[in-house]
């Protein structure tokens, strides 16, 4: 069937030379199947070549370059302003690793934590604790034990500080003025680790 | 080969800054890459969208065509491509969107003076909608376009045996729809 079809193909569409057309022919005038079956392919064929070489009307055929030209003109318009485009998608991307980094940054290991405890006297601890910024996300990271040990240190440094920067003299001062020095009896732990974590962020800690 | 230096020609002027030279070529291979698209799709507006996407394609490209082909095979089988491309996401979208009905909408509009030809345009889209487009593709470039399984071949990038066997169905399908004068 295929090898017939080719034949009916080549020569309907004149590709044979007079020697494959003679030989089809006879081959058409032998076998009754071949000639029916070539009949039902050359009604097709006919059916096809009537509408294989249609034109398009001519307003269509002249509103297709149109179109394509006004496509073309409006892509060029949009490539114009690649700029912005690049610009606003680089700031997210910025943005986003940014946020991805500060983050990763942030990250406290309470194993580190825990080491840094053991490992470490009280004195170089101390040392630590005047040269670093406390962080609140220790609480979160640490057992109580190690949260108390810190703390102690904190509020050594705290009131070492203070003196620091006040001086000594006005120290006193300010203690015989009022009743401060028992400041503790009047507030409670929570009081107390808020007034630590605004002085930790005005940096005095 | 004197088409060959024509389009050689036109490429040329159109990469050296012509614009016009691309009209040329545009206005030159635009009803071909019409009736693929018409008899790929079925319908005037699908048609009308592969043109334009075509030209576009062939505007952008042109450039790196290197003459390893024709630029008739070349544009084929852009055609070819983007028709296929195109009835995968309309059938895509028709799943989800009221698309179809919308195109029957606006699918009257004249692009063939003649009624007579008209009607037997539609006949014929009506019988290849018919048929798979595996066989559809080869039963079009085969019959209307007259290519041979090779050229077809290197077009669609499947293999002779294969072209041969979905032609096999799509004639004896069309052949039924002819004998039965349902065409």
């Amino acid at each position: 069937m295929i090898n017939s079809e080719e034949k009916f193909f080549s020569y309907l569409k004149g590709k044979m030379n007079s020697e494959e057309k003679k030989e089809f022919e006879d081959e058409l005038i032998s076998s009754d199947n071949l000639n029916k079956e070539y009949t039902e392919y050359k009604k097709l064929n006919s059916i096809i070549d009537e509408t294989k070489n249609i034109h398009l009307s001519k307003d269509y055929s002249e509103s297709i370059i149109t179109d394509f030209r006004k496509r073309i003109e409006s892509k060029e318009l949009k490539r114009s302003f690649p700029m912005i485009r690049y610009a606003f998608a680089s700031i997210i991307i910025i943005f986003i690793v940014g946020c991805f980094l500060i983050s990763q940054l942030n990250k406290e290991n309470p194993d580190e934590i825990k080491s840094l405890l053991t490992d470490f006297s009280e004195a170089e601890l101390n040392s630590f604790s005047n040269n670093y910024v406390y962080s609140t996300d220790i609480a979160n990271n640490i057992d109580d034990a190690g949260f108390i040990r810190l703390d102690s240190i904190y509020r050594e440094n705290l009131s070492e500080s203070v003196v620091e920067s006040i001086g000594k003299k006005s120290l006193e001062d300010i203690l015989s003025l009022s009743d401060v020095a028992n400041v503790d009896e009047y507030l409670s732990d929570n009081e107390v680790d808020i007034i630590y974590a605004q002085l930790i962020n005005k940096e005095i800690l | 080969m004197h088409e060959l230096n024509e389009d050689f020609e036109l490429i040329k002027n159109f990469i050296d800054g012509n614009e016009s030279a691309f009209n040329r070529l545009a206005i030159k291979y635009q009803e071909k890459i019409y009736w693929h698209a018409r008899r790929m799709t079925g319908n005037h507006l699908d048609a009308d969208e592969i043109v334009q996407e075509v030209l576009i394609v062939l505007y952008n490209k042109l450039k790196t065509f290197e003459f390893k082909s024709s630029l008739y095979t070349w544009i084929y089988t852009i055609t070819n491509t983007r028709s296929i491309n195109y009835l995968k996401k309309k059938s895509l979208k028709n799943i989800f969107s009221l698309d179809d009905i919308t195109n029957k909408k606006f699918e009257q509009k004249d692009v063939i003076d003649d009624i007579e030809s008209k009607q037997k345009v539609e006949k014929i889209e009506k019988a290849l909608q018919k048929l798979p487009v595996k066989q559809r593709e080869v039963f079009i470039m085969r019959n209307f376009d007259e290519l041979s399984y090779e050229e077809i071949s290197t077009i669609t990038g499947k293999s002779v045996g294969t072209l041969k066997a979905n032609y096999f169905h799509a004639l004896n399908k069309i052949k039924e729809l002819v004998k039965y004068d349902k065409f």
